[in-house]
Formats: structure tokens, C-alpha cells, sequence
């Protein structure tokens, strides 16, 4: 199921004494680029490190789809120093594990390991960032793996296919129309030349973000750091440009039938990139749709009008203008309309009677809560630097959001329903059974 | 992503109860202090302080799971753990979410076949009100019929949406496929049919057989101190002094060992990818053979770079992900492998997952392959104990199958122990590539010729029909 890489997670509100950043974390920037961000926390004796690199699926042409998310596969095949799988080897043999993800702007290197490893892991990422050997025989290998996960884990789904049908309708010219893993065709035509490509312009140290999280000294790091990573040359970034998405000048709306016993729909409103201003109020607004058994859909479509069986929604994560997305199964395909008349019935009461500041209060109780349970790990903590670095440029402002947060009012969640949660903005998705239409096909042949 | 998740979080908690010491002793105790007392009314509470955030983390495990349900109407204890929070003679379902919505606290359940619970987690400035709606809800629950109609066509709704998305059901057909009639064998959330005839009475019974204060334990971990923690919760769970008779575990009979090799087809239409698990009997909780399992296991197929994920993703680029586990219960529970591979390549996956486990069998593993698990097992143990919720939710389970913290740490040294003579002779034992069954749901049209050249006892059953067993 695709999860909403909302900013939700990483936007809380403040606690009535301000919250300022952690005394052990710092930052320094090598002179080829590359930002560093540390946080010394000894209570486990192990480190978080992450590298963000600023490319993702964004930087596809049409044709060469998945290829980020390919590479990021390909990272772990092999380099001249660490060739074949060593990077997993030496990892896991000496107590790491690690993972990765590709976003539409991004791909992300997480390590979990214990901190006598951190010298090790630096110069296994340091050496990946620029030494892959990419070898033909491995290049295929891996292909094989990736169509492999596509069908597993989208091929497989008919929600995870709708996910994709939607963003492929809702873009017509920006590439987030692209899915992540890439298209079936685009996936068994990969070249290597290509590959080679998107390594060279994409990957480097002007081009990253590395975060260490654990049992560690900002000295020892910025030693080893300087001895590893430190060698690389800066370099060019040379990235496809991205074509923006034109304004959606009316509604769009498509069916997806598959042979299913669950009739779904999916949404999608364009609304600003995450670092806008206007990204607060829209978090707020979803919050006080979809989160908890007290927020107004699922109390109005679950348990009320027992319309829907599940319903969500939230806000993407986009470096470029994104999607505000709300999603709802049913237990028949007649229900669904009845959910699509109420969501914008309940959008409307709120563009019209406003937020109560109670129900403001449980909500941005319930994002500070959030802000604190993603702070319990290493790993949590590291995520929430490396994105806002990310999307903000600024890692700091974490520590600084929850102002931001307390200070969102009503008005300006009436303010980006009447902008952007309007009919002509969105793209509707529904999955429809197949048997409806055989039910469907059969009344009309019986009429005529 | 490029690895999905090897362990479901259940299979995840008994590897949680398995821990090593990490490779350098820096730190002698595996958790922290905690304490145990008991209330006046007898509930027993363990308390853990944990005070870098201002969070707290509260767990109930209650003594009873899914094999109390009574028969043909599985789910019952499921249901009874979601339905305790959906009304009290004060509040109703409404008022409840609201309550812990508004100062965003966050609720959940869970069904295992030997205990049920309930966790909680809040921030610590909120504790009275919290604690106070919690032990409402525990002490006094009405079960509403409505609440229960809603609650049961949401479940079936649910069950009829899995059936979409197949890599979730394996585990399901897997059960009742390995043990049949035993109660191991009966699906922990219900089925289709079973959940239309739980009724009100059912919830009530559960309840009262199971929920006092004498079979529950509360865990608490996060920021507080404990003595006033223990006063708070003595003071919102005083009045509850339901007695309740003593509670006998129900007694479950030892699974049969599979004699012989046998394999389920579950027909999904337009599958374009073939989910499958193979499975054995396992062992149980308290089997001494644990600590050596655990690490064969970890090379078998419990890390990336294990010897079944070389086989099948990595040199054959087959799957997408692979991975193995015991899971262990009071009577011995599954060892499964888990897998998915492209229709035509089905079969040749499996044969694959078998000459594995062939190999395990006659050869064990090398003295590489136990110093890499050895190692893994270790360096990534301090990561299951980083958050008050992992904590609270290990005490209380540790508690339910007796395991005390001194106990734990003699595992360190019997872990540590487990010889290259051991694990071949634990390989000898456990694993089997002939006395396994096999599930494998996918498109039957192509996958039933193609099984059917190598293996002969195949059932055949269409994923549309409700529950897991023929």
C-alpha cells in the first residue's frame, strides 16, 4: 500500500516551552560540498548514518522510468575496492544492516550499525558514491530484481495500481506523472548507458546530505568524514530539466476496472511544493479529515453513514507542486459516489463555518505527539534532518516549525480549500469491479 | 525500497526474546532497571523510566488470545480487545476517541493465539486523563451491539479487500494448511463466516472469563517517576477488584509433525506474481534448542545476506525478497520460509528454497556463515530496545511466557555458546525438504500444470471463497 510521504510526520507544534535544538548537534560543510549534519546521542551504543542524494524519479524522461530507483539498486552491486556484494558482506557480517528508498526527488542510503563500524561504513559510502563498476552481467541480473518488486509490489495490488494511475492522470507534462519504480516496458530497456548517465550528473558530494545519529563524537565524525568522503571532487550536476505541470483547467476523471470484490477511489488535488508557506494549513486540514476515530471522515463515512470501510488522506511530499490526496474504499461502487458528495459537502462547511479552535487544539496536539514518537530512534531522528535539509534547506527548522505550526489559524485553512481543494484542481480515480460491468453489460443487452 | 521487511512484527517479537550481547560489552544489562510491583487489586505493573522525551508508553497484555476463541466463532478475542474501547456506562465509543484524539494520544490492539492487548502511548503531561479513561474502558466495558455490528462488517469488508492483495493472506492459508484441526490451525482475526456469528454474549463471556486484574499485566515505560506512577495507576484501577476464577492457559495438545510433503493452490485469476510459503512445525517458547535456531535461522534467512536470499534474489535475481523464522507459542509453532517469484518461475523457485533447505540439513552451516550470524544477531540487537513502546511491550511479554530480566542474560552466555556442532545438528533436525507443506497462491491455470510435473499431492482451492481452510 503507498503511504503518504506527508510532511505530517515531520510538522508539530510546540509544547508551551519552546523546544530549542539538541546542544550535541551540529554541522559543517566540506569544501567539495557536501553537507554534514551530527547528533551525538549515546543512549544506544549504535549510529544512524543516512545519505541523502538530491535526485529521484523527478529526473527521468519519459522512456527511461525507474531508473533512480535502479540505481539505488545498483549501489549495493559492486565498486572496484568492494566488488559484487561487499557492501552488504562486510555490513552485515560485522553487525550492520542497512536499506534504501527512492523518492520522486530523492534517493536515500540508510545503515543501522553498531558504532565501533561508523570508520567502515563511511568509506563503503564514500567509495559507492563515486566507484561503481556497473558491470553488464550484475546491470541485468539486478533488472530481473526490480521487474521482480514492481510485480510484487505494485503489479500485484489493485491499490498500489490505482496510486499510479492517479499520478500518471494527474501530471500530463511534470514528471511525477512517472512511477517511482518505473514503468513494466521502461524496466526491460534500461541501458547501461543511461545508468552511466544519471551516476555521473546526478551522483556527488555537492549533490548529498550526510547524517550521523548515534554513538558518536562530532570530532571522530568530522575526522572521518574528511578522510573518506573528503577526497571526492566536487563535481557538475548535470540533471534532465524538469518540464513544469500546466495548471489543471478542469476536472479529470478515469475508471480503473480490475476483478475485485472492493471498489475504491482516489484523489488528487495540486496544491503548492512542501516548502510553501501554505503547507502548514494544508497538513492541518488533513489532520482534522483523516487522523484518529474523531476526525471528521472517518467518524462521517465509518461509523456514521457506514458508506466507506477505510478512508485517508494527507499531503506529498514534492520538491515541485504536489498532490493533496484522499483515498476511500467501499463496501459497493454506488456507496462511492455517496462518499464523494459528503467530502465535499464537509469541505465546504469548513470553507464556510471555519475550524473551531478545539478541534485546532486536538490537532496540533495530536502533530506534537507525532513530533516526539518520531524522535524515539536514531533513525527517526535522522530522517527528520536529512528532509528538511532537504525541503527547506534548513535542518535547524525543525526545532523552529512548531511556532510555525501554533500560529496556523482557520482562515487559512478556509484560505486553501477555496485555492486549491476544488473540483476543476483534482483528479478522481475509481477501481471498479468487474462484475459490474458484466451486471452492468448484461441489463443493457436484456433492454435492447 | 530495496528490501521488503523479512519478519511480521509478531515473528519479530519472538526474535526480540532471543537477544545476544552486543560484541563488545560495553554495557552488562540488556535493558534497563525496572520495577515490578502489584496493585491492591492484584494487577501486577512493571515500571521502566525512560525520560529523554516527554512520552509514555503503556502496554496491558491480557493472559488470553485466539485459541480461546470458541469454536466456529474465531475472532472473538480480536473483537473483544478492539470492543473494550468502544463504550462504558460514561462514554460512549464517540466520547472515547475524542478524549484521547484531543490530546493525541495514540491506541492500538493486538491478537496473538496466546495473549491479546492493548497499548497506549501519550504524552506524559497528560497522565491523568489518560490513565483515568484507560482504566474506564478496562474495567467497564459494555460492548455496544451497534459498535459490535459496525466492528464485524468492517472486519469482513477487510478480509474481502485482502483477498486483493494476496502477499498478505499466505501467512493465513499457511496456518491452517500446516495444522489443520488444531487449534494453531483456527485464522487469530476470524474469517468471513465465522465473524457473522459472534454476537454481543460472546464479547461479554470473553470478557468476564478473561479481563481481571490478576490475569492482566500493565507495563509502563517513559517519563515519570516511578513511585508516582505506581500512584497514579493504584489510584484510577483501585476500584476495580473484579476477582475473576484462576485462570487456567487453555491446554493445547502438541501440533502433528507433517509426514508427508504436500502443497496448496490457491487460485487468484490474474496474479502476476506468485506468493508462496513453505512450512514445517517448529518448536516452542521454552525449547533449550532456541539460542542454536535462532542463529541458523539468521543464516538461513534472516538477514540480507543470507543463504536463501543469495539463492533466490541475488545470484538469480528470482524475488524481490525472501526470509525465514521460527515462531514459537507454549506448544511449537511454524518454521516458515516466505517467498514470491513470477508465475513461470515458480516451481524453480521452490525447488531452490528446498535444495537449500536440503543442504542446511545434510551439511549445517560453515564456521563463517555461524561467525557472520553471530555477529548480525548482535550488532543489531540494541536497536530492539529503543523506544518506550518496544520496551513496555517486551516486559509484558516476557512476563507472559515467564522469562525474568536475569534470565536474559544467561541467554547472553548460552547464544554465544551455540558450537559449529550444534548447528548441524540442529540443521539435521529441524529442516526438511520433504516433510514441509507448501502454499502457494497465484494463477492456477498456469501454475497447476506446472507444479504438477514435480509434485503429486496438490489441492486446489479459489481465493473468492471465505476463511483459509478447504
Amino acid at each position: 500500500m503507498p503511504i503518504f510521504h506527508s510532511v505530517l510526520l515531520f510538522l508539530f507544534c510546540l509544547p508551551l516551552v519552546a523546544t530549542a535544538a539538541p546542544l550535541q548537534l551540529r554541522d559543517f560543510t566540506l569544501a567539495n560540498g557536501l553537507k554534514v549534519i551530527v547528533e551525538e546521542d549515546h543512549s544506544i551504543p549504535s549510529v544512524s548514518l543516512q545519505v541523502f542524494y538530491q535526485v529521484g524519479s523527478r529526473r527521468e524522461l519519459s522512456g527511461q522510468t525507474g531508473l533512480a530507483h535502479f540505481f539505488e539498486h545498483m549501489m549495493f552491486r559492486g565498486t572496484k575496492k568492494y566488488p559484487g556484494n561487499q557492501f552488504d558482506t562486510v555490513m552485515e557480517e560485522a553487525g550492520g544492516r542497512n536499506n534504501a528508498y527512492t523518492h520522486r526527488d530523492m534517493t536515500v542510503y540508510l545503515n543501522w550499525i553498531p558504532s565501533a563500524l561508523l570508520g567502515r561504513v563511511m568509506e563503503l559510502e564514500a567509495d559507492r558514491m563515486v566507484n561503481l563498476t556497473l558491470e553488464k552481467d550484475v546491470f541485468e541480473a539486478e533488472r530481473l530484481v526490480v521487474a521482480a518488486e514492481r510485480r510484487s509490489n505494485v503489479d500485484s495490488d489493485n491499490n498500489s495500481l490505482l496510486y499510479e494511475q492517479l499520478w500518471a492522470n494527474a501530471y500530463v507534462a511534470h514528471p511525477y506523472q512517472h512511477p517511482v519504480v518505473g514503468w513494466s516496458f521502461d524496466i526491460d530497456h534500461w541501458t547501461l548507458d543511461q545508468l552511466r548517465q544519471f551516476y555521473h550528473g546526478g551522483y556527488a558530494p555537492n549533490n548529498a546530505v550526510l547524517v550521523v545519529v548515534g554513538d558518536v563524537t562530532t570530532t571522530k565524525v568530522r575526522e572521518m568524514v574528511t578522510q573518506t568522503f573528503g577526497r571526492i571532487p566536487k563535481r557538475d550536476i548535470v540533471l534532465n530539466h524538469i518540464t513544469p505541470e500546466p495548471d489543471q483547467q478542469g476536472e479529470r476523471r478515469f475508471e480503473f476496472i480490475r476483478e475485485t470484490q472492493t471498489p475504491s477511489m482516489i484523489v488528487g488535488y495540486h496544491v503548492p511544493e512542501t516548502k510553501s508557506k501554505e503547507t502548514l494549513a494544508l497538513e492541518v486540514l488533513a489532520e482534522v479529515l483523516f487522523t484518529g476515530e474523531s476526525s471528521r471522515l472517518y467518524r462521517k463515512l465509518i461509523r456514521e453513514a457506514e458508506l466507506a470501510t477505510e478512508v485517508s488522506g494527507g499531503v506529498v511530499l514534492g520538491a515541485d507542486p504536489t498532490l493533496f490526496m484522499m483515498s476511500a474504499s467501499a463496501h459497493d461502487i454506488t456507496a462511492l459516489k455517496k462518499i464523494e458528495v459528503m467530502i465535499d459537502k464537509e469541505l465546504q462547511s469548513i470553507a464556510q463555518e471555519g475550524i473551531a479552535s478545539e478541534e485546532l487544539r486536538k490537532v496540533k496536539n495530536g502533530l506534537l505527539a507525532e513530533f516526539y514518537r518520531g524522535q524515539e530512534t536514531l533513525e527517526g531522528k535522522g530522517q527528520l534532518y536529512g528532509l528538511y535539509e532537504l525541503y527547506f534547506g534548513d535542518y535547524r527548522r525543525v526545532f523552529s516549525t512548531p511556532d510555525e505550526y501554533e500560529a496556523v489559524t482557520s482562515e487559512q485553512v478556509i484560505e486553501v480549500i477555496e485555492k486549491y481543494l476544488k473540483q476543476d484542481n483534482r483528479t478522481v480515480g475509481i477501481l471498479v469491479p468487474e462484475s459490474t460491468r458484466a451486471i452492468k453489460s448484461d441489463k443493457s443487452s436484456k433492454e435492447s | 525500497m530495496r528490501k521488503a521487511p523479512v519478519f511480521s512484527f509478531l515473528s519479530l517479537l519472538f526474535l526480540l526474546l532471543m537477544v545476544p550481547s552486543p560484541i563488545k560489552a560495553q554495557q552488562t544489562k540488556i535493558i534497563g532497571e525496572y520495577s515490578k510491583r502489584v496493585l491492591s487489586n492484584g494487577m501486577t505493573v512493571y515500571l521502566m523510566e525512560q525520560r529523554e522525551l516527554p512520552i509514555v508508553s503503556l502496554n496491558v497484555l491480557v493472559a488470553a488470545g485466539s485459541v480461546l476463541d470458541p469454536q466456529g466463532r474465531e475472532g472473538v478475542a480480536s473483537v473483544t480487545t478492539e470492543l473494550v474501547w468502544r463504550g462504558t456506562k460514561v462514554n460512549d465509543a464517540e466520547d472515547i476517541s475524542y478524549q484521547f484524539d484531543s490530546v493525541g494520544a495514540s491506541l492500538n490492539q493486538f491478537v496473538d493465539l496466546e495473549f491479546s492487548g492493548h497499548t497506549v502511548q501519550f504524552l506524559s503531561k497528560d497522565r491523568e486523563h489518560v490513565l483515568a479513561l484507560v482504566a474506564e474502558c478496562l474495567s467497564g466495558p459494555t460492548f455496544p451491539k451497534k459498535e459490535l455490528a459496525l466492528s464485524l462488517k468492517q472486519r469482513i469488508a477487510s478480509l474481502i479487500r485482502e483477498k486483493d492483495d494476496p502477499s498478505q493472506l499466505v501467512d493465513e492459508y499457511l496456518y491452517a494448511f500446516l495444522f489443520q484441526n488444531h487449534a494453531y490451525g483456527r485464522p487469530s482475526e476470524g474469517d468471513e463466516r465465522s465473524l457473522e456469528r459472534i454476537g454481543q454474549s460472546d464479547l461479554v463471556r470473553f470478557y468476564q472469563d478473561h479481563y481481571f486484574p490478576k490475569n492482566l499485566t500493565l507495563s509502563i515505560v517513559g517519563d515519570f517517576e516511578s513511585n508516582d506512577m505506581f500512584e497514579a495507576l493504584e489510584k484510577v484501577f483501585a476500584l476495580w477488584r473484579t476477582e475473576g476464577h484462576s485462570n487456567k492457559r487453555k491446554i493445547v495438545e502438541t501440533p502433528h509433525p507433517v509426514e508427508k510433503m504436500k502443497l496448496l493452490l490457491v487460485n487468484k485469476k490474474d496474479a502476476p506474481e506468485a506468493f508462496f510459503m513453505v512450512g514445517s512445525v517448529g518448536i516452542s517458547f521454552s525449547n533449550p534448542d532456541r539460542f542454536g535456531l535462532e542463529v541458523v535461522n539468521t543464516a538461513l534467512g534472516g538477514k540480507f545476506t543470507s543463504a536463501l536470499n543469495k539463492v533466490l534474489r541475488v545470484d538469480s535475481g528470482l524475488t524481490y525478497g525472501v526470509g525465514s523464522a521460527f515462531r514459537r507459542y507454549q506448544q511449537p509453532g511454524p518454521f516458515l520460509v516466505s517467498s514470491s517469484a513470477k508465475t513461470e518461475s515458480t516451481v524453480k523457485a521452490l525447488q531452490l528454497t528446498l535444495e537449500t533447505l536440503k543442504k542446511f540439513r545434510e551439511q549445517g552451516i560453515s564456521t563463517d556463515q555461524l561467525r557472520g550470524a553471530k555477529a548480525y544477531l548482535m550488532g543489531q540487537y540494541p536497536l530492539r530496545f529503543e523506544t518506550t513502546d518496544q520496551l513496555a511491550q517486551v516486559i509484558a511479554t516476557l512476563h507472559f511466557y515467564g522469562v525474568s530480566p536475569s534470565d536474559l542474560n544467561t541467554y547472553l552466555g548460552r547464544f554465544q555458546g551455540v558450537s559449529i556442532e550444534d548447528t548441524r545438528r540442529l540443521a539435521a533436525q529441524y529442516f526438511s525438504e520433504e516433510r514441509v507443506v507448501i502454499v502457494v497462491i497465484g494463477n492456477a491455470d498456469q501454475l497447476k500444470p506446472a507444479l504438477e510435473e514435480v509434485w503429486s499431492d496438490i489441492e486446489l482451492r479459489e481465493i473468492n471463497l471465505p476463511g483459509y481452510n478447504p
